[in-house]
């Protein structure tokens, strides 16, 4: 799409200052897609605010011209939430980067948006603190776009995703206005609005400061390895230990293919052999608290017969154990350049048949995959590598990926866990839900915004506003038939 | 010709004037009951959760009994998860989840609903250490007034698929309509749970004791103290001296809580499961607007008055001091939940009506000062309106924004009257 016309540039331009707003194609062109690199969608302008004040009257503006506008914190999102896929603007969200307070009393702190996550746990740790959700992509993402996708991570089994560390938010809707919602505790004043923001990819307004949530860091840790000769034994071991009720801080799951990634990427030396491999991590406020629950889980994975157990030493043994999960997903870049991911959550008891199952699809298309995933939560996160110039590895990459949906929405599973829907599933959406479903949602959209002006058309398939079904399944690929090929 | 249609038995309710009970057996009838109501703008309460005006007006009404709908939908056992439809009683979810030696976390008075439970998010007495009942829920059903029905979630533990409509829905108090079916997270249970009861003197004796049971967690080489329940009780008024003190519960292994009782004060008090029982009851009635039977601190209800205040938990103690010494909340009985930073008042609607404006002063400083939340959970029948103005959330364009919504689901108002 073109560029705005100048005269409307003029008035973002004294909104924010003449610095801050991107408008040639160079610049535009660098925000053209996300994370989900399959998806590219070229904005009219980029304006950078710096405050809430800004950001309202950049909003307002783009009311009164019916503009559509997209909120982009680091660009990291996956499912391609942060593109300007309607035209409008990108509001970029970097400049509002203030850790405004942390106060070791409440633990709390209250943050602007643009603030990455690994920094404010760098601001935490001198008061015992810590932010729990932890994305693997935390060095990067910004709280405004975890609080935006409800971003989940590795710790998120045993202290729970970004919803439940959001106490209270300012939220410039799309009109301009500024409200609040939430406190400083996890009561809810009223109805829960909060809850219903976080995880709202936008689309709701753009929120530009937060009060979250700090716990005491766990001082007692223990992080270990467990190397499995079949699969399906190590799915079992998992819904074992959930049975018993530990609840370890992190339970995570690599398969042969992503072992040997991360081991040439980071000679890690994981167990070559391994058809699986489990990370898992245990916590607790004392060491003998942490010995008790370490001996339990032990006693339940043994019957599992892990071929190899290895436990980490010393801190640095630990960290070097979670960079190479973290790292997993850079890992598989020595295969193939680009990566297509789902992060569908299945009841946990169906691991082992999904997971036999996306192997068997990955054959049958001729695609590899690598499976990287929050295992505790049943939150799958299969990897399809493909390479962008290869249209007809791209058309079985698509395919593969549709099957593996389908798959999971099969045995009760639902689209994501963590990375939302943004417009890579929502042509999807009408195959987890009924059309009153839909509808309700759409309600909601236009409760926040009648003028549907953001981050229109992620979400809701097109048309559900009226509570029809979206009939995409008819042509060859959804990504296709709502936005033309992208690719 | 009305039963018939709506496929729901009628009666006549407890003696008042045109109030009349329906009891709809099927998920059916329970969708015509409510469309009825809304297609003739008939005012219809259900349960017990005196939150709106119409709870108290003398408007007639239809009552809706959901005690039919109370069964198992599905039980995966292994996920630790169960889906029931929501006329459920706390005793009856707890029973089924006993045959499988799982417990739902959260401990709630034997005839107290899930449609209750869940449409007032109603913190229990281990809130501060497990989560309020909205964080048990992966999946519901909504019942809409106009008779419709949505669904959010699933049997999974974590769901990032569109707009989470349970966050909605939960805790909505019944303004957006009804919650028929939920799943719910189960937990394995403790081995045994040990109950005490330890007298106190003063507001600061209790905050220490209680302090000193979480800290010494912290101390090398000692069984950790597993509180799962912590309430402080405390009453600066005319009678009953001996009822200031703190009630709590240990839950772990039979050997750690043998070793853990050796390390407590002399002086505390080992309950018996029944009287816990009966403490848990009271502490929880007391501190919630669910009426189920009566309030043990008042039998008429026209005359006590609660108030719930939330904060920061570690923020708690200074506010209470802030505030402790005026003259509105005098005498007062107070009950406060440790770990999870709520308080709650019981005051004399007789000596303190006239504290109401007070209240609303204390909110917006909570909100404003102080980071935290206030609402009034039992009020006089005469305070209907004024209570749920106390009860709306306080910035006015998210209240203004709330109550848009309402009014699109339920145009009739026949929920809140
Ligand atoms: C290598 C890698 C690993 C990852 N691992 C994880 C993981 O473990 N767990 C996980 O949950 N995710 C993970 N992600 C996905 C991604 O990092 C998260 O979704 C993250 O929350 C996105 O943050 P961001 O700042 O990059 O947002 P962006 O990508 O810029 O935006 C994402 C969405 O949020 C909206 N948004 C951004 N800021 C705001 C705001 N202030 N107000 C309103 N809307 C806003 C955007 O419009 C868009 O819809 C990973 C991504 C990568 C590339
Ligand atoms: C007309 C009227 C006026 C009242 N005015 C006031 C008033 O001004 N201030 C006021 O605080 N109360 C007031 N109340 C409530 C009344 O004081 C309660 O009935 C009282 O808490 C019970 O004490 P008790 O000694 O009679 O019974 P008890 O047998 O000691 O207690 C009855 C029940 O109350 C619970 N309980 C006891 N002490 C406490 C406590 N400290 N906190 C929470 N629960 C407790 C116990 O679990 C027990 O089950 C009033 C009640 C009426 C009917």
């Amino acid at each position: 799409m073109d560029v705005l016309e100048e005269a409307i540039l003029e008035q973002f331009r004294t909104a924010v200052g003449e610095r801050f707003v991107l408008s040639s194609p160079e610049e535009r062109l660098v925000y053209d897609c996300d994370g989900c690199v399959l998806l590219k969608a070229i904005p009219q302008a980029i304006v950078l605010p710096k405050t809430t004040e800004e950001v309202s009257a950049v909003v307002k503006i783009c009311h009164t011209h019916n503009i559509p506008f997209v909120a982009r914190g680091a660009g990291t999102g996956l499912s391609g939430g942060a593109l300007a896929t309607e035209g409008g603007i990108i509001i970029a969200l970097n400049r509002m980067d203030a850790i405004i307070e942390i106060d070791p009393v409440s633990r709390t702190a209250t943050v602007e948006v643009g603030v990455v996550n690994a920094w404010l746990n760098r601001e935490a740790r001198p008061y015992g603190l810590f932010y729990a959700p932890d994305p693997s992509s935390q060095s990067a993402c910004t709280l405004g776009g975890n609080i935006a996708e409800n971003a989940g991570g590795i710790h998120c089994l045993k202290y729970g995703v970004t919803v439940d560390h959001i106490l209270g938010l300012e939220l410039v809707l799309p009109d301009g206005d500024v409200l609040w919602v939430g406190s400083q505790t996890r009561r809810i004043d009223g109805l829960n609005f909060l809850g219903t923001i976080v995880g709202s990819e936008g689309t709701f307004g753009i929120v530009t400061r937060a009060v979250v949530q700090l716990l005491p860091i766990p001082v007692h840790i223990h992080t270990m390895l467990l190397a499995f000769d079949d699969t399906a034994a190590a799915c079992r071991c998992i819904s074992a230990i959930i049975q018993r009720g530990i609840i370890p801080a992190a339970l995570e799951f690599m398969d042969a293919f992503t072992v040997n990634a991360v081991n040439q990427a980071f000679s890690v030396g994981f167990p070559d052999s391994a058809e699986a491999v489990l990370l898992i991590e245990l916590d607790d406020k004392t060491s003998l608290g942490l010995e008790t629950s370490l001996e339990e889980l032990l006693s339940v994975v043994a019957p599992f017969k892990p071929s190899q157990t290895q436990h980490a030493k010393t801190e640095e043994e630990r960290v070097q154990l979670w960079k190479a999960r973290k790292g997993a997903v850079a890992a598989y870049g020595r295969y193939l350049p680009a990566f297509y991911l789902h992060d569908c959550v299945i009841p946990r008891r169906h691991l082992a048949t999904v997971l036999a199952q996306i192997i068997a699809i990955g054959q049958r298309h001729d695609v590899l995959i690598g499976n990287v995933f929050h295992a505790g939560d049943g939150n799958l996160h299969p990897n399809i590598l493909f390479d962008p110039d290869n249209q007809a590895m791209m058309t079985r990459v698509l395919k593969a990926g549709e099957e593996i949906l389908d798959a999971c929405l099969t045995v009760g599973g639902v689209l994501s866990g963590e990375h939302g829907i943004g417009i890579e599933k929502s042509a999807y959406m009408s195959r987890l839900f009924t059309p009153e479903d839909l509808a309700r949602m759409a309600g909601l959209k236009r409760l926040f915004d009648p003028k549907n002006l953001a981050n229109p058309e992620k979400i809701l398939p097109h048309r559900s506003s009226c509570g029809e079904n979206n009939t995409a399944t008819s042509i060859s690929h959804p990504l296709f038939t709502q936005h033309g090929a992208w690719i | 010709m009305l039963q018939q249609s709506l496929g729901a038995s009628l009666t006549t309710s407890g003696g008042k004037k045109n109030h009349y009970t329906l009891q709809p057996h099927t998920l059916e009838s329970l969708q015509n009951c409510v469309s009825f109501c809304h297609n003739n703008h008939l005012p219809l309460q259900v349960g017990d959760l005196p939150l709106s005006s119409l709870y108290f007006s003398e408007k007639p009404r239809l009552i809706l009994d959901v005690s039919s709908f109370n069964a198992v939908h599905h039980f995966p056992v292994d996920d630790l998860l169960i889906t029931v439809d929501t006329g459920m009683t706390a005793l009856e979810l707890q029973k089924e989840c006993e045959a499988q030696n799982l417990q739902y976390p959260l401990w709630f008075p034997d005839n107290w609903t899930q449609m209750d439970i869940l449409l007032s998010d109603q913190p229990s007495l281990e809130t501060g250490f497990l989560g309020y009942p909205r964080d048990t829920v992966t999946a519901t059903e909504w019942l809409s007034p106009d008779g419709g029905i949505s669904h959010y979630g699933g049997e999974v533990v974590k769901n990032v698929s569109g707009y989470d409509l349970n966050k909605c829905i939960l805790g909505s108090h019944y303004q957006l309509g009804l919650i028929t079916r939920a799943t719910l997270k189960l937990a394995v249970p403790p081995e045994a749970e040990h109950h005490y009861w330890l007298e106190i003197s003063s507001l600061e004796e209790g905050y220490g004791y209680y302090q000193s049971l979480s800290h010494a967690d912290k101390s090398e080489g000692t069984t950790p103290f597993s509180l799962k329940r912590c309430e402080l009780l405390f009453r600066n008024s005319h009678s009953s001296p001996g009822t200031n003190g703190l009630f709590f519960t240990l839950s772990d292994s039979l050997d750690s809580l043998e070793v853990q009782a050796k390390r407590l004060p002399g002086d505390v008090l080992k309950l018996s499961k029944a009287s816990a029982r009966k403490w848990m009851n009271t502490l929880m009635k007391q501190s919630s607007p669910i009426r189920r039977g009566e309030n043990p601190l008042s039998k008429t209800h026209e005359l006590t008055m609660t108030l719930e205040v939330c904060l920061p938990p570690l923020k708690v103690f200074k506010w209470l001091h802030s505030i402790v010494n005026r003259p509105e909340i005098k005498p007062f009985g107070l009950q406060w939940r440790m770990a999870a930073g709520l308080i709650y008042f019981h005051l004399s609607c007789l000596e303190d009506l006239s504290s109401f404006p007070f209240w609303f002063e204390q909110k917006e400083a909570l909100y404003k000062h102080w980071g935290g939340t206030l609402r009034m959970i039992q009020a006089p029948d005469s305070q209907g309106q004024l209570m749920s103005e106390l009860n709306q959330a306080p910035h006015p364009l998210t209240r203004q924004l709330m109550q848009q919504w309402v009014k699109t689901i339920d145009p009739h108002q026949i929920f809140t009257g």
